[in-house]
């Protein structure tokens, strides 16, 4: 019986105009986030290799000590395309001076402060928006809309239970999302993989399995939201301002609202800052290490202050999305500390090895600028890009996306104990 | 009749229960948005003024840090503030552009601001277009429009008197909550508004009228375009979604494909090569120095001409400084007036959005967001080059307190030349009674409004000509 619901319930949604003209809205935003994203991320893997190149050349050049500068970029992300997350659309630079200077971070949205305003329609940001508002308007009118036509009494009237009804409903609405769902990630994979000119990996395939089903898990909260209003609301209309009312405060105002109070909660020692921008010539390498440390201390808050708004936004579904999406393609805001993390790491290193060096060559510290041969390079430390393994995200994304189930089951069961107790009278 | 239909359409907007909770959900928006804006005004009051004193604390003689001002009327645009750079340092070496937050790394995504202009954006347009969807499609799924006109009412009278009526319902919760939210921040006493800023308001609810009126009538038009109310609906969603929600980030991205983003890299290796370029040529001056010694002499006539040597190179290391400091500036220069033509070109390729329109149209008019941040940068610059005079004189009069950045040193046949190839100033107050005082006043409403009323033109224009393109289309409308 479920089965003949589910069949019933792909051909009516399938059949209708709003159907037709979501998927093809989705497709074509798909394909052309696709585009442009793999276009932008050409261009950062050019300005990645060029860099890597300058920067083995001026390694060449140095002649003091002072003059070592270590500049790792972070390697730009394929799977950036699938949510952009922390990194936007810029690669994050660090250069470490050892003893002489902090670390500076260049690069990222330092480049253009002013572009860091715009968010671009990555993968997870169009199934955030589009997908959630699909599948409110294909479910806001799935219960009520039989009930006012009378079919629901008839097949009520079968000996068919409301939960059978109520899960035919969900499943059929979902499978006819997952068909224009699938059919644009296909073709955002087809042309991410044509112009981007790699073999697919198994690992990055993996990784675009997970983050679709997530996807899946996402759209399902919002079948099951669409359901519930239109049980609860007895006219189409009113169940659809509804729906999209929830829609509005979870996908526009509450993240809003998180991500500003949160921001005026933040307290910092302008001087400190100022100084750690501008300042080049430190008096001793006590001062740098506390320049240093106090602004380590403020990042350390900064993080400590996204964690806190991390969990405040998880009350809404699309965080444990947007969370889990990001951990996945690796650009999410844990994956660059741990790579900052390691950046100090060497720049210790490097402070070992230029102390170790000037003992050995004393002459290279200061004024040397006629000396023709270049400097000793051997023992020079390097950084690793700490690129998390795939078991590891899985572990960490694996809350948010019980997160994700628990939203579908608790939606579920609301749902379930509401239409049982509603009255299907037309 | 026309009215009369206005009137009719108000009143059966007003009996239904959705459009109500909706509007309340606008007006409450506006009341919340009200308070928000004065605690966060109150923080980036306090914000700034921390951050003056940080600036006069470290400010020296090497550079002066500038902070920009919170804006007066931030609770009608705020323009992205917490993601732009407030802090700026002037010097002999240019204008460098300090970007604190961004470089601190508010891990928050770059969400909107509750402010008025993304109220009116989002959530005003919502509205308008969630109204307006049934304006033609209900009547004649009820089978009133047929009745309807069977009266003597042209079509066009109809239609213009229903969106009429429809206006008039959406102004106002839109009303409502102007009163609301400049109740609240007049009642405040975080905010001091003036008379130039009430003008400025009174613009802004205008500018916000025409955009409203625009969606209202985008709603007319789908309306009639549809046979069912609920497909039209479904269309204006899409349409907004994709035109107010996702267009307008999409900027960044397409301003960097078409120009290439100004790396903060090559800002710093361009100014690495100037100062390299410019160095003094030492081994220029071995040359000299062995000609001097070599020219024979008593030791006093050798010391003499050493001395004359010294001299000589102290003078062209002046001058190549000077030389230097220019082109350093001019490269700064470049680079951020860069940075400010991507993101104009990055608005420029959002244009097709109506919000961005109106964003831009607000921001012109308040002189806001990145407008505000270009005007700051301009006053900065005119004050920068009023210090570059007080820059030297506070120089040579603290010549004790400085301390050596390059020392030379030239040693030929036992004598040594040495001196200083550059100074270093750090530290050194600078003196109160040499720089002029910095002033920044953002510029009047009758001096940006020509800048923002073409935009709000062009939101009439299009409005006019959804209208016109409604009422064709309505006049071929079946209305069984």
């Amino acid at each position: 019986m479920l089965r003949t619901i589910i069949e019933k319930e792909c051909r009516l949604t399938v059949m209708m105009f709003k159907f037709t003209v979501g998927s093809l809205l989705l497709v074509v935003l798909m394909a052309s986030s696709a585009l442009v994203l793999t276009e932008h991320w050409k261009k950062r893997v050019d300005n990645y290799s060029a860099h890597c190149e300058e920067f083995g050349q001026e390694l060449k050049r140095a002649k003091r000590y002072r003059d070592v500068i270590l500049r790792f970029q972070r390697r730009p992300q394929l799977l950036s395309l699938l949510n952009s997350g922390f990194a936007k659309s810029s690669n994050w630079t660090i250069e470490l001076h050892g003893k002489y200077d902090v670390p500076r971070i260049r690069g990222g949205a330092i480049d253009n402060a002013y572009l860091r305003t715009f968010i671009p329609a990555d993968y997870s940001r169009l199934v955030i928006i589009v997908m959630s508002l699909l599948a409110l308007v294909l479910s806001y009118d799935a219960i009520n809309g039989d009930r006012s036509q009378g079919t629901l009494q008839l097949s009520l009237v079968n000996s068919v239970s409301r939960a059978t009804i109520l899960m035919g409903k969900y499943l059929g609405i979902l499978l006819s999302v997952m068909l224009p769902f699938t059919a644009a990630t296909l073709i955002w994979l087809i042309i991410l993989l044509l112009r981007v000119n790699r073999p697919m990996e198994v690992e990055m395939g993996v990784r675009i399995g997970i983050a679709f089903i997530l996807s899946l898990l996402y759209v399902s909260v919002f079948i099951w939201l669409g359901l519930f209003t239109s049980i609860l609301i007895a006219r189409p209309g009113t169940s659809l301002t509804v729906a999209l009312l929830i829609w509005t405060l979870a996908i526009v105002l509450y993240p809003t609202s998180v991500a500003k109070v949160i921001e005026l909660r933040s307290n910092r020692n302008w001087g400190w800052e100022l100084r750690f921008r501008t300042t080049t010539d430190y008096p001793d390498e006590r001062t740098r290490d506390r320049v240093e440390a106090v602004h380590w201390e403020s990042l350390q808050r900064a993080a400590a202050r996204y964690h806190f708004a991390q969990w405040l936004l998880r009350l809404t579904p699309q965080a444990p999305y947007d969370y889990a999406t990001a951990a996945l393609a690796r650009t999410d805001v844990h994956a660059y500390l741990t790579w900052l993390s390691a950046a100090h790491l060497t720049d210790e290193f490097l402070r070992r090895w230029q102390n170790e060096k000037i003992r050995a060559y004393p002459d290279r510290e200061i004024v040397a600028t006629n000396l023709a041969e270049p400097l000793d390079l051997t023992g020079l430390p390097t950084l690793v890009e700490p690129n998390e393994a795939l078991l590891a995200t899985l572990r960490r994304i694996a809350w948010d996306g019980m997160l994700l189930i628990l939203y579908n089951v608790i939606l579920w069961l609301i749902a379930y104990f509401t239409f049982t107790r509603s009255d299907v009278r037309p | 009749m026309m009215w009369l239909i206005a009137r009719k359409t108000l009143h059966q907007t007003f009996t239904d229960i959705k459009f109500i909770v909706a509007a309340v959900f606008v007006i409450s928006l506006f009341f919340i948005g009200g308070l928000v804006s004065i605690q966060r005004h109150d923080q980036l009051a306090r914000d700034y003024r921390e951050q003056q004193i940080a600036a006069r604390n470290e400010s020296d003689l090497e550079g002066i840090f500038l902070v920009k001002p919170p804006h007066p009327l931030d609770f009608i645009c705020m323009g992205k503030w917490s993601f732009l750079p407030k802090v700026f340092r002037i010097g002999p070496e240019g204008i460098e552009v300090i970007a604190l937050e961004v470089a601190h790394h508010s891990f928050l995504p770059a969400y909107d601001d509750l402010d008025w202009t993304t109220l009116i954006t989002i959530f005003m347009s919502l509205l308008a277009i969630f109204v307006a969807h049934q304006v033609v499609s209900a009547e004649r799924e009820d089978g009133t429009l047929r009745l309807l006109l069977s009266y003597p009412v042209q079509r066009s009278t109809y239609l213009i008197g229903s969106l009429l009526g429809l206006m008039g319902f959406v102004f106002v919760p839109l009303f409502i909550g102007f009163s609301l939210s400049l109740l609240v921040i007049t009642l405040s006493p975080i905010y001091h508004l003036e008379v130039d800023q009430w003008i400025a308001i009174l613009w802004v609810i205008f500018y916000a009228l025409v955009y409203v009126t625009l969606f209202i009538i985008l709603g007319g038009l789908v309306s009639t375009l549809c046979k069912q109310s609920s497909t039209a609906l479904i269309w204006l969603l899409f349409f907004w979604v994709v035109f107010i929600v996702i267009i307008p980030g999409q900027g960044g991205i397409l301003a960097a494909l078409i120009e290439p983003t100004p790396l903060r890299r090559d800002e710093i290796t361009q100014v690495e090569y100037i100062r390299q370029n410019y160095k003094l040529p030492i081994l220029d001056y071995h040359a000299l120095m062995k000609a001097a010694i070599e020219g024979g002499g008593t030791e006093a006539a050798i010391q003499r001409k050493l001395n004359r040597l010294r001299d000589r190179i102290v003078t062209e290391q002046r001058r190549r400084i000077e030389h230097r400091n220019r082109l350093v500036a001019a490269v700064h220069d470049d680079f951020t007036h860069r940075r400010l033509r991507q993101m104009r070109l990055a608005r420029l390729t959002t244009i097709v959005s109506p919000a961005v329109l109106f964003q831009e149209a607000i921001e012109s008019l308040l002189v806001a967001g990145y407008h505000d941040h270009a005007q700051f940068l301009e006053a900065v610059r005119a004050y920068r080059a009023a210090c570059l005079r007080s820059f030297a004189q506070a120089r040579q009069r603290h010549v004790s307190e400085r301390r050596p950045r390059i020392k030379w040193i030239v040693t030929y046949a036992g004598y040594t030349l040495s001196g200083v190839a550059e100074w270093q100033y750090g530290g050194i107050k600078p003196d109160v009674d040499l720089f002029p005082r910095f002033a920044y006043a953002r510029p009047l409403v009758k001096r940006t409004l020509a800048s923002s009323l073409w935009k709000v033109f062009v939101l009439t224009t299009l409005s006019v000509v959804t209208l016109a393109m409604a009422l064709i289309v309505f006049s071929r409308y079946d209305v069984r």
